[in-house]
């Protein structure tokens, strides 16, 4: 690999490290493992293909559409793991030092996040917890703007009914 | 029966019952995002994540530099087969326009032709066969060619067989 080449691909891992494995361990159901196993694949994955990539396309938004597609894969083979050979799926391993949080709370989102279909979980996480706007959400999952803002209404549907108690509409009622 | 106009219920109705709806909305989803996160990557960590990268980035970059070579020795055996096929397809139909010295029996075959099938005593090749061209040509000349008996021209062990068999 050449120096310019090299440098241009630490400068951008150093830019997206943190909210690659960030934005694969909330899609992963807080695999600290998956997610640095999957971020790594996809930045492996963009530089094999920087070569093709197409100048006028949005760099940050191209690595992304890998990124997911790097999960979605992920997730297809843990599913079939779990169901060719019965094995439990693993509880979620993090090496890193737990935050200052509540671990049942913390698992209780986990699991209504993990319940949602896959569209909805895809498109909560990407805009209303990693804030990329709608439109990049719809072109890095490369659905539909309307199918985007369909899923993000269901999934906020969902998760309010189902952690009703963080609601602060639910708060403020008597 | 008149209608009576809706009243809005003072700042919950219309657009501050929106605005409103979009700020719980908007909190739970911030409460959501602050309880369901990673947790921050420390120095040691990004440092250790980025020298795994690398060394896998070189080790693609290494084993594709080698695979370009042996991909062109699995590709030369394909290469060959398809230049001896070309120069097969090239030699093949100019054989066939070669005209052949007329033996003996050749020369009684076209004795007994009609008239306009002979030029100069020879075979006339372009009516008393169809011409080996093009697929398009072959189709026309069987499309159009005339019936014949399928037993006409077969080989002696092979008429035998079909006569036989077929009582032809």
């Amino acid at each position: 690999m050449d120096a310019a080449r090299r440098e241009r691909l630490s400068s951008f891992v150093a830019e997206n490290r943190d909210r690659a494995i960030g934005l694969a361990w909330r899609l992963l159901g807080g695999d600290g493992a998956a997610a640095e196993d999957v971020a790594q694949e996809a930045f492996l994955r963009a530089h094999r293909g920087l070569d093709g990539f197409r100048e006028d396309a949005n760099l940050s938004t191209w690595f992304y559409r890998i990124l997911i597609n790097e999960i979605q894969r992920h997730r297809r083979w843990r599913w079939v793991r779990v169901r060719s050979a019965g094995e439990m799926p693993a509880e979620p391993r993090d090496p890193r030092p737990a935050a200052q949080r509540d671990p049942a709370l913390l698992a209780r989102v986990t699991r209504a996040i993990e319940r949602l279909p896959g569209g909805q979980r895809q498109a909560f996480v990407l805009v209303h917890l990693e804030g990329f706007t709608i439109r990049e959400a719809a072109e890095i999952s490369d659905k539909a703007v309307g199918t985007m803002k369909s899923h993000l209404h269901r999934a906020l549907q969902s998760l309010r009914a189902e952690l009703g108690d963080l609601d602060p509409r639910q708060e403020t009622k008597p | 029966m008149t209608k009576s106009p809706t009243i809005p219920a003072a700042g919950r109705s219309g657009r501050g019952a929106d605005q409103h709806d979009i700020a719980t909305a908007t909190a739970f989803s911030e409460r959501v995002a602050e309880i369901y996160a990673a947790p921050p990557l420390t120095e040691a960590r990004r440092r250790a994540f980025d020298a795994a990268l690398m060394e896998r980035v070189e080790a693609s970059d290494s084993s594709s530099r080698r695979t370009r070579p042996r991909l062109g020795f699995a590709l030369a055996p394909i290469a060959a087969a398809a230049a001896v096929l070309l120069l097969l397809l090239w030699i093949g139909p100019a054989e066939e326009t070669t005209q052949q010295p007329l033996d003996a029996g050749d020369q009684r075959v076209i004795a007994h032709l009609p008239i306009d099938r002979q030029v100069d005593g020879r075979m006339d090749t372009a009516t008393a066969t169809p011409r080996v061209g093009s697929l398009e040509e072959s189709m026309i000349a069987v499309a159009t060619g005339p019936v014949s008996d399928s037993s006409e021209g077969l080989p002696a062990d092979y008429a035998a067989i079909d006569s036989l068999f077929f009582g032809s």
